[in-house]
């Protein structure tokens, strides 16, 4: 089955851990541009044990007036290991057209970094390096499918697959994903899906140290949005909030959904400010959509904060 | 640091709460902290509620001061807390006939703070500042013994005794409803006005350069008012922008009306001891200021339309 994959607006919870082995030789790669405020790229984690910096600040990382930058080690600010003396300087011109080699030992902490050039200031970073030792497990990975669903959990519209994983080794390298067996492709966004059908989304991901997880699959059903979002709508003429009536209109706020069905009384709720603060949270978006005034707002979060729901 | 168990506070605990007690402070007061519910008894020295919690009270006197920190709710009723209470960033305070010796004071993003028949000392909503949050002050049946201040939010007092001042700058609206104020009444800088409605204000009534209109007693378009007010000293009216209607209030003062646009509709059901100073129109003949008679607009009517207009153009609600 053919899937459309659409839209990715990007939003990856990836969360990378502090890395805590090193059992392949890591690289570290930095990159500049024309930009001096700022590196193009620069890793935030690493391992401890040999590695090999790269610092490139050529054309093909976006350097297109030759200014030159420096990747310098700080080995004097408090806080930060000060073991590792490295300063490179590169430009575009220079004899190995910008890009520049070098080993070093890092050891556990925190190092610091900045570029040395006059100006530059404000270019610099740190990374966290984590404890060295063997990492033979895999990432911990995950999916959730969101979207609005009817009454049987099919996705109205359109669906949306969000991957996430975690590492406590060496650190997540690759989240991958597929859909309906399609072509694994790189996860760097939620995976929105608008295709109706049935359809099914693989994912896998792999650390720094290479252990893979095994593929797992998450399955949803995607149906043409329905016109009512709440088909058996509250529609009581007025705001009622337990049995304060607001006077304010209870009119539809554009799907099918009433103000009383978004104040949803009769749901759950943790406690008594819970509800006000749902109440509170619907309401503006009404008043910011133009739907309600702020004068009604205040008539019905009064009432919510009055009744006694939650209690 | 030295600990304290929560049974060194009372002995006849009907609490079901998970109250943790923290270290003294520094000068040795003792922090309750709340997490959950708790019933009626008495907390020596101050209570926190932690940021991010919620905490449940009923019957319980608090000797000390109350702080909401950050995110969290404080639900009391039938409460009595004997200093003051500070509400933090998106804290939240919902008190029911509680005393609140001490004063109430709402941190600048605080999400709000709701009293119903309760009394209190003064009360202070801090500006916005740098935060995202404009809170609210919502005021039933409340006796409030000292000033009430805002330079934020939604503020809406009905039944309310106050015996200081009532000051709002930078508020969206201020509304007095079926209340006794003891002092002055300043409306500045509001973002949707300001109504006043069957209430009685002894000291001076300043409304400044409020956008939205003002309304003083029945038939604006603010609010479904059902009888006009009481105002004991000069009524000052400047700078409106939106439509300004006086009706059906006893002015002991003067009425001063200066540069509302457009001009300030006075219904001659007023009666105005001190005379009407500046410029003015029977209601329903308001014209926009420095320019020709054009009959009032209804501004309800447009807001809604507007409202309508608006809703439909940003089409499903992102909920």
């Amino acid at each position: 089955m053919l899937a459309t994959v659409l839209g990715a607006a990007l939003v990856v919870a990836l969360l990378v851990a502090v890395p805590s082995s090193a059992v392949v030789a890591q690289v570290l790669t930095w990159t500049a541009n024309d930009s001096t405020t700022r590196y193009a790229s620069a890793p935030a984690t690493a391992v401890a044990g040999p590695t090999t910096i790269v610092f490139e600040n050529s054309a093909a990382t976006g350097n297109t007036t030759g200014m030159p930058h420096t990747l310098t080690f700080d080995t004097s600010t408090p806080g930060y290991n000060h073991d590792v003396a490295l300063n490179i300087l590169a430009n575009p011109f220079d004899a190995n057209g910008g890009r520049h080699e070098a080993e070093v030992t890092l050891t556990p902490g925190r190092y610091r970094y900045f570029c040395a050039i006059p100006g530059h200031s404000t270019m610099v970073g740190e990374f966290t390096v984590g404890p060295g030792g063997a990492d033979t497990t895999p990432p911990e990975v995950s999916a959730v499918v969101s979207g609005e669903r009817d009454g049987s959990g099919n996705y109205l519209g359109s669906a949306t697959v969000t991957v996430s994983a975690t590492d406590a080794g060496s650190g997540v390298a690759t989240v991958e994903y597929n859909v309906d067996g399609g072509p694994w492709t790189a996860y760097t966004a939620p995976v929105v899906v608008r295709q109706l059908g049935a359809h099914m989304v693989h994912y896998r991901a792999t650390d720094v140290a290479g252990n893979t997880a095994p593929e797992e699959m998450v399955s949803f059903t995607v149906v043409e949005p329905g016109p009512d979002v709440c088909p058996n709508s509250d529609i009581r003429p007025t705001v009622v909030i337990g049995a304060e009536n607001t006077g304010v209109t209870n009119v539809d706020t554009g799907n099918g959904c009433t103000i009383n069905d978004l104040i949803d009384e009769d749901a759950e709720y943790a406690d008594h400010a819970a509800f006000v603060r749902h109440v509170d949270a619907v309401i503006e978006a009404l008043v910011t959509a133009g739907v309600l005034t702020r004068r009604d707002k205040g008539v019905i979060v009064r009432a919510a904060a009055r009744s006694d729901i939650g209690y | 640091m030295k600990r304290q168990a929560i049974v060194a506070l009372t002995a006849s605990a009907l609490v079901t709460v998970s109250m943790v007690v923290a270290a003294p402070t520094s000068s040795a007061d003792l922090v309750t902290h709340c997490v959950g519910t708790g019933g009626a008894v008495t907390v020596p020295g101050d209570l926190l509620v932690p940021a991010g919690e919620s905490c449940t009270l009923d019957g319980t006197t608090v000797t000390g001061n109350v702080r909401v920190s950050a995110g969290s709710n404080l639900i009391v009723s039938g409460g009595t807390f004997q200093r003051d209470v500070q509400v933090a960033l998106d804290g939240y305070l919902d008190v029911t006939d509680t005393t609140v010796t001490g004063q109430i004071m709402v941190a600048a993003g605080g999400f709000g703070a709701f009293l119903r028949g309760s009394e209190t000392g003064g009360i202070t909503l801090a500006p916005q500042g740098g935060t995202t949050v404009q809170g609210f002050l919502f005021v039933d049946d409340t006796t409030i013994n000292g000033n009430v201040t805002s330079g934020v939010g939604e503020f809406s007092l009905t039944g309310a005794q106050i015996t200081g001042n009532l000051s709002t700058d930078g508020a969206y609206y201020t509304d007095l409803v079926d209340s006794f104020l003891d002092g002055t009444l300043s409306v500045r800088n509001n973002a949707t006005g300001s109504v006043v409605c069957g209430s009685a204000v002894q000291g001076a009534a300043t409304f400044g350069t409020n956008q939205g209109g003002i309304q003083l007693g029945p038939n604006g378009n603010l609010d479904s008012c059902g009888s006009g007010g009481f105002f004991g000293r000069d009524v000052t009216i400047s700078g409106t922008t939106g439509r300004t209607v006086v009706d059906d209030n006893i002015i002991n003062g003067r009425l001063v009306l200066e540069a509302n646009d457009p001009v300030a509709e006075v219904a001659g059901n007023n009666r105005i001891r001190g005379g009407i100073v500046g410029d003015h129109d029977e209601p329903g003949t308001a014209r926009p200021a420095g320019t020709g008679r054009d009959r009032a607009t209804d501004r309800a009517g447009e807001r809604r339309a507007g409202a309508v207009q608006a809703a439909a153009d940003a089409g499903r609600a992102r909920l």
